[in-house]
């Protein structure tokens, strides 16, 4: 395993390791609040549709996000919710 | 009350009777907590049920029971006194299904089980009037009385909340789609996919470039210049959200993309089929345009299926289903299929190559599958069993059996689907409700329309017509 692969296999474990969406407390991925967030969602598609895979809804910055995103906002998510 | 967790003041009150978990849904989740995978359960069961019952001697047309042609009132309340017990057992059957798939997605179910039956009988309704003799004259098809209907009901009266558990458009049209498949040999999706793919990456990269460089002529930001490029090119809101998630797109921009996709699905439910009609169009072609500018799965169903009823009308050749099955393969296979991909390569181009937005994204090659619209995966099998069965029968024994006794009960459970998506379309849609869209974001969706409209015309019409009109030809 040359350097370039090490330092690739470190940044993965890394990344998997950081912080994401998915465990913040800003993060919602409840299809019923994304519709209800999203006016007309539910008229021509569904929170609950395949093609939106993890995403949901960053209170902190408005955006919809993939559930493996993160930033320097993240707030962790009390483990007991995170397990509900 | 979703007890799902939220912050900052995403709390919005949903009628959720279980608490979703925040994490994303794991694939063995996702087998029940993602509408397409209910969608093949429920589609795949009625195919495998029909299935069994022919190879014991029997049928589930019993079952299957869908109004008839009627020219007098009495004609079509007999009809009903008559069959009260088949459609009261159809409403029972659909009603499990549905209830036990709402029960496990979140949907409080004692809201789902009225307003199911309520939507059932304004379904039934509606079925029947399209069945009346003097329907076509009056103009009076399923799909435009049903969206006609709801728009008024819904925009001058407020429904009340537990009605809309009940008004899932998505759900139905993907049970819709696989029960579809059933009806469309395998031989037939090996013969036209690769066409239909051809067509539809034609159409989705010149509509995407059009909308893409309008909005960025226009000043708009770069995130929401692909989401509504998607939104016009892919699949409508489904990529919008799709595409919106991939890229990090702020939530006004997926929301003023939904308005815009949503007016012009709309508009084209009634424009297309009326226009191909006024241009004589045979039923495979015009199916294939629908598939090619239509903006939305449901929306574009809504228009095949008018279509389809124009069939046998002065100066409108082929058959109703050509046109149905030329929009499954259009829209479905040829555009549906590739959102994943289009989300991959846009969420690498946003990560590289656009502004930054303050969250830093990983992205790999699973997005393709993570995103696949799943229900299509129904509509193959659910194919790939009919062929299987009809394999061997020599095509009038195909035509005397298999059809009245597997494919026209399947086909018939396909238009109740798709009749309680048509009506859940309009019953869902409040305009003032919809988020402003804003001229500039308009201006260049529009351009994409004009865009496709025409090359969607040509290249169904001009380049692959002649294959068009042979789809519908009476080969089993």
């Amino acid at each position: 395993m040359n350097a370039l692969e090490v330092r690739a296999q470190i940044r993965a474990r890394d990344l998997r390791a950081a912080p994401a969406c998915a465990t913040c407390t800003f993060f919602s991925v409840d299809p019923l609040q994304i519709e209800a967030q999203l006016p007309g969602l539910n008229a021509l598609s569904s929170g609950f549709a395949s093609v939106r895979g993890g995403d949901g809804l960053c209170a902190r910055h408005q955006r919809l996000l993939r559930a493996t995103s993160f930033c320097a906002n993240y707030s962790a998510l009390p483990q007991f919710q995170r397990d509900a | 009350m979703g007890g799902s967790k939220s912050g900052g003041g995403l709390a919005v009150a949903t009628d959720s009777a279980t608490a979703p978990k925040p994490a994303p849904v794991s694939s063995w989740r996702e087998l029940f907590g993602k509408e397409d995978w209910w969608a093949i359960w429920i589609g795949l069961g009625l195919v495998i049920a029909a299935v069994i019952a022919f190879a014991n001697g029997g049928s589930i047309k019993w079952l299957a029971v869908t109004p008839q042609k009627w020219s007098r009132w009495s004609e079509i309340t007999a009809q009903f006194a008559t069959n009260a017990p088949r459609y009261f057992s159809l409403f029972i059957l659909w009603l499990v299904l549905f209830g036990v798939a709402a029960k496990a997605l979140g949907i409080r179910i004692a809201h789902f089980v009225p307003a199911f039956a309520v939507l059932f009988v304004v379904t039934t309704l509606i079925y029947a009037l399209g069945l009346w003799d003097r329907a076509a004259y009056y103009s009076l098809e399923p799909p435009l009385v049903a969206l006609l209907f709801g728009l008024i009901v819904s925009n001058l009266f407020t429904l009340p909340t537990w009605l809309h558990s009940a008004l899932r458009v998505e759900f139905y049209v993907k049970t819709g789609i696989v029960l579809l498949g059933a009806g469309v040999p395998l031989a037939l999706i090996v013969w036209a996919g690769p066409v239909a793919i051809v067509q539809a990456a034609i159409i989705s990269l010149t509509t995407f470039g059009t909308i893409y460089f309008v909005a960025k002529r226009l000043g708009l930001d770069q995130r929401l210049a692909a989401v509504l490029g998607t939104g016009g090119a892919v699949c409508g809101v489904s990529a919008a959200i799709a595409v919106g998630g991939a890229v990090g797109a702020k939530k006004e921009h997926v929301s003023l993309t939904i308005t815009v996709v949503f007016l012009w699905a709309i508009v084209m439910i009634f424009v297309l089929p009326l226009l191909a009609k006024a241009l004589s169009l045979p039923t495979g072609v015009a199916g294939a345009w629908i598939g090619t500018s239509e903006f939305a799965d449901a929306a574009g169903f809504a228009a095949a299926q008018t279509y389809a009823g124009f069939a046998g009308q002065p100066g409108i050749s082929g058959t109703g289903e050509a046109a149905v099955q030329a929009f499954t393969l259009m829209k479905v296979i040829g555009r549906d299929l590739w959102i994943g991909v289009w989300a991959l390569v846009l969420s690498i181009v946003a990560v590289t190559r656009w502004e930054s937005n303050g969250i830093t994204s990983r992205t790999d090659s699973g997005e393709i599958w993570r995103r696949f619209p799943k229900f299509v995966i129904g509509f193959f099998i659910a194919s790939a069993i009919v062929t299987l069965v009809a394999h061997g029968f020599d095509y009038a024994t195909y035509k005397k059996t298999l059809v009245p006794d597997v494919v026209a009960p399947l086909q018939g459970l396909r238009t109740w689907a798709f009749t309680f998506c048509f009506l859940s379309i309009s019953l869902t849609t409040r305009l003032r409700d919809l988020a402003a869209a804003g001229a500039k974001p308009f201006y260049a969706f529009s351009a994409g329309v004009a865009v496709n409209l025409l090359l969607g015309y040509l290249l169904s019409t001009q380049v692959f017509a002649s294959f068009w009109q042979q789809l519908g030809q009476p080969t089993p």
